[in-house]
């Protein structure tokens, strides 16, 4: 798998049209789900997505084919995000149906139940954060990178990354306060041993 | 009462940050702290909830073929600059020298050697850093207040962050109780420290991110002592860093060779600049100090991350020797364990011996505990012999990473540890990541003291 992917990248950077779209495709849904869940619009993330690949696509002499395409590709949906969304307000609310789908995925009932509340609070409390502080939280916990790949992602040195972590966390935490303290002694309480 | 344990360590706890042998240090000490276990449960809570709060994304109909479809049918190709950027690099590169080389003379050899040497240079507390373009404290400040006794040993200040030590001591001698130091700009923008990247015999480390505007200008806020204290900063490459000396003493037992680089003495401490060489010596952890109050572990810093392993060491003003007593490493190697609890007792022996890695361990005996609804078996443990000259301390659970607890013995080994088993009558446990003593002493010169 890696050696047939190494295979697509480097017929991709000489141009071969179908390497390029398999690998595009292939990427699209973890970039659209950056892009969403960065600029919380649909909408505003199609497009997003699509002016990703299209500065990819722009720039794909350049990329280095020994490397994987999913951080270079969130690099540059970070950079074209960030920037378009500095200064904006989050252009929907929850109750979109896109946003209600992506923060409900397919659980039991009863666990459903027990953290679809918590789920809504901590979606609302990311759409408070700045692009910057959002991104790095959306890279971490819905992209699932290490700090190290959020560093290539975002192009800072790792020190930035654990502390805009840190910082978004840390915001985070003060406006979930509430749901956390309620939630003390029940699912996620921390007991002496299980600290 | 507040505890002095900041909440980043159940930040670092509850992200993974938190190296082994502190989390379970911790997790310990979480044990007796209810300030620290309500910081542990807000942390734990917050990771907890982000993990769930994304799920899967609905990608739109069509939405990948609509992109595509935008693409231009070729890349665009590079241009002359970009295509062939390594090449002119490398005649830029060699043009330099050349010039160098051809203006060959006693003079600018010299100014080459101090411009390498300021480049690469030592600063006192945090060790050897570039210093291009960066500020460092320019004498130690001392504050007091509140009963209390704050002293800055060293700032590096640059475009990448800054890093501050310090130390705070009550008229006992004791650590103070309060909040962390804080830094304030030009503008009044606070910065909170995003960890301590070590704890000295000297002073606590931290670790902040980078100015917005002047680097150079800051000032520390520090409510255990009730003050805000400007720090006198001068560009890095001043008379500070030149007071640092060479080391190159080395010693080496078993294999591992600790090497003294540079020592900075100052009126009240010598620091000294320490790197480990050898196969082993590329895995310590952490180093084992003898201090004046019992054994101090200096562990390997995570910022900046080095190969080989790095330490800066701090000790009193006239030492002028550096023992190092015992050097921890962490190696690869994992074991299991089946254990099946007999019902109706709540002891039983075991006798097992478990091999993990190149060592054994030996689990003795059990203890069914129940506390506050919860069960939970507390296993006895001691240690096989030593290989190599390496003694089994420590492991890892891969199935309890979060629900167990240890209790480490005087000589740094587990006594025993805990995992919860709820109503399970057989209990299977694989151990990672042997951590192993090696015992020295390493003993280095640190030149003489003055």
């Amino acid at each position: 798998m890696e050696e047939s992917d190494l295979a697509l990248r480097q017929a991709a950077v000489k141009g071969d049209r179908a390497a390029v779209e398999t690998l595009f495709r292939t990427a699209y849904p973890a970039v659209y789900g950056f892009c969403l869940h960065l600029s919380r619009d649909p909408r505003a993330a199609e497009d997003l997505a699509q002016q990703t690949f299209l500065l990819a696509f722009r720039h794909l002499r350049s990329y280095r084919p020994e490397l994987p395409m999913k951080p270079w590709l969130l690099r540059i949906a970070h950079n074209a995000g960030v920037s378009a969304l500095r200064g904006k307000h989050p252009q929907v609310t929850l109750e979109d149906p896109q946003v209600q789908a992506m923060a409900s995925p397919a659980r039991s009932p009863e666990e459903t139940a027990m953290a679809g509340e918590m789920r809504a609070q901590v979606q609302a409390a990311l759409a408070r954060l700045t692009p910057e502080l959002r991104a790095v939280i959306v890279l971490r916990y819905q992209q699932e990178l290490s700090y190290e790949e959020i560093a290539r992602a975002i192009a800072k040195p790792i020190t930035t990354v654990t502390s805009r972590l840190w910082e978004a966390r840390r915001q985070l935490g003060r406006f979930l306060g509430p749901m956390a303290n309620e939630n003390e002694g029940g699912a996620h309480a921390l007991q002496p041993l299980r600290p | 009462m507040r505890c002095n344990r900041s909440a980043l360590d159940a930040e670092r706890l509850a992200t993974g940050l938190m190296e082994q042998h502190r989390a379970t240090e911790y997790q310990q000490h979480l044990m007796s702290c209810e300030e620290c276990q309500a910081a542990a449960v807000q942390s734990r809570t917050l990771e907890d909830a982000l993990r769930q709060a994304f799920g899967p994304v609905v990608v739109p109909a069509g939405a990948a073929n609509r992109m595509l479809a935008t693409l231009p049918p070729n890349p665009p190709a590079l241009s002359f600059l970009r295509r062939h950027y390594r090449g002119l690099s490398t005649l830029a590169v060699a043009a330099v020298v050349a010039a160098v080389v051809t203006a060959f003379n006693p003079a600018a050899v010299s100014a080459l050697a101090t411009t390498v040497r300021q480049a690469i240079s030592f600063i006192p507390g945090i060790g050897i850093r570039a210093t291009d373009d960066a500020f460092v404290l320019a004498q130690p400040v001392t504050v007091s207040g509140n009963g209390v006794t704050l002293r800055v040993i060293s700032v590096f200040a640059d475009r990448n962050g800054t890093t501050l030590t310090y130390e705070a001591v009550t008229p006992s001698g004791q650590e103070p109780v309060g909040p962390q130091p804080y830094l304030v700009d030009d503008h009044g923008r606070r910065y909170f420290a995003q960890y301590s990247a070590g704890v000295s015999t000297h002073g606590t480390m931290l670790v902040f991110k980078p100015l917005a505007k002047r680097p150079g200008s800051m000032t520390l806020v520090a409510e255990v002592v009730s003050a805000r204290v400007p720090l006198p900063l001068v560009r890095a490459g001043g008379a500070g860093l030149a007071s640092a000396q060479p080391g190159g003493a080395d010693a080496t037992v078993l294999g591992i060779t600790l090497r003294v680089d540079q020592v900075f003495r100052s009126s009240d401490a010598v620091t000294a600049h320490v790197s480990a060489y050898g196969s082993r010596g590329m895995n310590i952890a952490y180093l084992v100090i003898a201090g004046n109050d019992g054994l101090q572990p200096f562990p390997r810093p995570i910022y900046p991350a080095s190969s080989p392993p790095q330490f800066d060491i701090t000790l009193p003003a006239d030492s002028s020797v550096l023992r190092v007593e015992r050097v921890v490493i962490e190696e690869a190697g994992n074991g299991t364990a089946h254990i099946a609890i007999p019902a109706g007792t709540d002891s039983f022996s075991l006798g097992q011996q478990v091999q993990i890695g190149r060592y054994t361990f030996f689990l003795d005996r059990a203890e069914v505990m129940h506390r506050g609804g919860e069960t939970s078996l507390r296993i006895f443990v001691h240690s096989g012999p030593a290989r190599d000259g390496a003694r089994l301390l420590s492991w890892r659970l891969t199935d309890f990473r979060s629900g167990a607890a240890f209790k480490l013995a005087t000589d740094g080994s587990y006594e025993w540890f805990e995992v919860p088993t709820g109503a399970a009558s057989q209990l299977s446990l694989t151990f990672v990541s042997p951590t192993v003593g090696i015992d020295g002493p390493w003993v280095v010169s640190l030149g003489s003291a003055p």
